[in-house]
């Protein structure tokens, strides 16, 4: 306390902070008011999913799976199915395809609303959440309705996914597709028209495609700089090549830019999710999986890779198996633990209260980097 | 005798106004989340807050260790006595005229400087590290409000010839009702003066105090029991008080806003009180809604604002009003 003016303080942010998503603790250098150093201190929430998996039959890890991140449930279940249907060999029908891209689409557009309801919390603005989570709450029950969970929906299965989405339901999507623009426009204007909002966004934590790409950063953080590089375009998986949609950039790569793109992104979901919806009335007759035993899964010795593109950056999911009905190892690649890394760098030289707003700028989710 | 009678009279009013501004700002903070909306104000509700009040008393009060022990017991006292006291200058009512020589704006206007040093004080004492964070930008709060607030309250005094509230608020009686109100000729000095008061009141977009997210202000962490009971009641009994002064100065006050009073000559000074209650409660209002919408700004940019936005606004303001007066030969 003596030199308080003299010497630089260090403070700890968490490990339970109202802006976390998940348990994560910062310890940050201040001299005065600027961060002179931060890291990021995981280890928090590890639960060994990844060791788990070891000693699990293939079914039984289904769960675990969606776990890691429950925001992005859709996609780390895609991750995980589709290595394992690469090492058997499976191709899964097409309304299977379809399906899961509608739920992933989905998906992405609940977890970027949930991102723009902290973004303007930590911000200070404390009415715009509200309005946001009434739109994301229609998304879940249309969860709900498909698959019986909001969160966490242990839906796709090896071979496709559970069981068929009604016609009923496909409507419901439609009429939500239909309305969501309108709701969400006045919600977009009261956040991005703020002058505050732009004063403290704009030119706050700018990344560069060369400081980014080092830390092998993904997803929206690095489309922010101007790199169009989305793996839905780049590697496309499922049906994603049939669907037509274009990958949105920025090139200022700060706050704001982030912002925007994320809203961007919103919309060309909200396309995709059209397009299937329209597919799916038009062939519901298909078969939605092959009618595989779940439980009787032994793949041969193999290694297989599958790559996600989800809200928060890239998944990849790493499974080795020897021929026994348990895999040898398997190994994710989580988008935010790279992001993390990322800001720790990026911190430095900001003020101390402009660390919540980076942070929740690269939309980071600590259960994610944890694992 | 009538000295003690006043100052009760005072805490009554003021605890049941601290009341019922708590309970708006339940009710319109509600508003804004249509999941959760409620549809009036209970009586529950209330009871309520007096139910937190009477925990915040009996609870136990924990200091730190390492505190400055005169300092941290002084600084709640030196937040809420000045904010009490100073209600004893304002006038509800025109019958209220024991000070009506005393230069009450000049005083008004000391007694609401000195909480900032209690806050100050308060995070500074605790040891502790996030409270100094927090105490050092109640300075910054301090250095950008005081100077607008001071300008643009000076403003009205050249305008009314006056340093005394009551006259001040009886100079505005005019012809034309309403319109004859100080806030039609201090146009700028009013917008000036109530952006300064959201910073005196820690309000949103103003609030630097308060860590990213955490719903208490960081100065009063190590404070507990009644001592924290202080600070929360302070910032209640503030912001009713500023409200108060606020209207007095540019919304004519306990003046009626039909020119002439509704009720009988003998209900008069409860008129008066009434419209002065009503007046600052509709500010209270805009006050808790601007809380509500806007987000915050940073320390530099509030600095900025003060010093290149506000400061000038107010100068001109004060001059337009000096050359004004001096043209159209004042007393």
């Amino acid at each position: 306390m003596k030199n308080i003016l003299k010497d630089k303080i260090e403070i700890n942010i968490g490990l339970q902070h109202p802006l976390n998503l998940g348990p994560i603790r910062f310890l940050a250098e201040l001299d005065g008011e600027k961060i002179t150093k931060c890291s990021a201190i995981l280890g928090y929430i590890h639960r060994g999913i990844e060791k788990s998996a070891q000693n699990k039959l293939f079914s039984q890890y289904l769960p675990i799976a969606e776990r890691i991140n429950p925001i992005d449930a859709f996609f780390y279940s895609q991750g995980y199915t589709s290595a394992v249907e690469e090492t058997l060999g499976l191709d899964i029908p097409k309304n299977a395809q379809y399906i899961r891209v509608l739920t992933m689409e989905m998906s992405r557009i609940a977890s970027h609303l949930l991102w723009l309801g902290g973004f303007s919390e930590i911000l200070g603005a404390k009415a715009p959440i509200f309005y946001i989570f009434n739109l994301r709450n229609k998304i879940l029950d249309i969860f709900k309705k498909i698959t019986g969970g909001q969160i966490t929906h242990n839906y796709y299965i090896f071979g496709g996914v559970r069981n068929k989405i009604s016609n009923d339901i496909l409507n419901d999507i439609l009429n939500f597709n239909k309305n969501f623009n309108k709701e969400f426009k006045t919600i977009e204007n009261i956040i991005s028209n703020n002058l505050i909002f732009i004063d403290r966004t704009r030119n706050l934590g700018v990344i560069t495609s060369e400081t980014a790409l080092p830390y092998s950063i993904t997803g929206v953080n690095l489309r922010a700089n101007g790199l169009p590089l989305d793996f839905r375009k780049e590697k496309p998986y499922l049906v994603y090549n049939e669907l037509e949609f274009t990958i949105p950039t920025a090139f200022e790569g700060d706050c704001f830019a982030r912002f925007k793109l994320r809203i961007d992104e919103i919309k060309i979901s909200l396309n995709l999710v059209k397009q299937c919806t329209e597919w799916l009335l038009a062939n519901s007759n298909g078969a939605v999986n092959l009618n595989i035993n779940q439980i009787d899964i032994k793949p041969d010795a193999k290694r297989a890779i599958s790559w996600t593109e989800s809200a928060r950056g890239l998944i990849m999911c790493h499974i080795v198996t020897d021929g026994s009905e348990k895999p040898k190892r398997l190994k994710w690649r989580t988008p935010s633990f790279y992001t993390i890394q990322l800001l720790e760098k990026i911190a430095v030289g900001h003020s101390i209260a402009d660390l919540p707003v980076l942070y929740s700028s690269l939309d980071i989710a600590s259960t994610e980097a944890d694992r | 005798m009538e000295i003690i009678i006043y100052f009760i009279t005072i805490i009554l009013i003021i605890t049941i106004a601290i009341f019922i501004a708590a309970g708006l700002e339940k009710h319109i903070t509600s508003i804004f989340a249509p999941n959760f909306k409620r549809k009036k104000i209970s009586g529950k509700e209330l009871m309520q807050i007096l139910a937190d009040g009477i925990k915040l008393l009996i609870k136990e009060d924990c200091a730190p260790k390492g505190r400055k022990k005169i300092l941290f017991f002084m600084a709640p006292l030196m937040v809420i006595c000045p904010i009490v006291s100073a209600f004893c200058l304002i006038s509800f009512n025109e019958f209220y005229t024991q000070l009506n020589d005393a230069p009450t704006i000049i005083l008004f206007l000391a007694m609401i400087s000195i909480p900032f040093i209690g806050r100050f004080l308060a995070g500074y004492s605790s040891n502790n590290k996030f409270s100094l964070i927090s105490s050092v930008k109640i300075i910054i709060q301090s250095i950008s409000c005081a100077i607008p607030m001071g300008m643009s309250l000076f403003a009205v005094c050249f305008q009314a010839g006056t340093l005394n509230l009551n006259e001040l608020i009886q100079a505005q009686n005019g012809a034309t009702w309403l319109f004859s109100w100080n806030f039609i000729p201090q146009i700028i000095g009013s917008a000036v003066f109530f952006t300064s008061t959201l910073i005196l009141l820690n309000n949103a977009p103003f609030n630097l105090t308060n860590s990213e997210n955490a719903p208490i202000p960081e100065y009063t962490t190590e404070y507990s029991g009644l001592k924290f009971a202080f600070f929360l009641y302070s910032e209640y009994a503030l912001l009713f008080l500023i409200s108060i002064f606020f209207v007095s100065l540019y919304f004519g006050g306990y003046l009626s806003p039909f020119g002439a009073y509704v009720l009988p000559a003998f209900m008069l000074p409860f008129e008066q009180f009434f419209w002065i209650i009503l007046k600052a409660f509709f500010t209270i209002f805009f006050i808790i809604l601007i809380k509500i919408t806007l987000p915050k700004v940073k320390s530099e940019r509030l600095l900025d604002f003060s010093y290149k936005i506000l400061i000038p606004l107010s100068l001109i303001n004060l001059n337009i009003t000096i050359l004004i007066r001096y043209f159209t030969g004042a007393n």
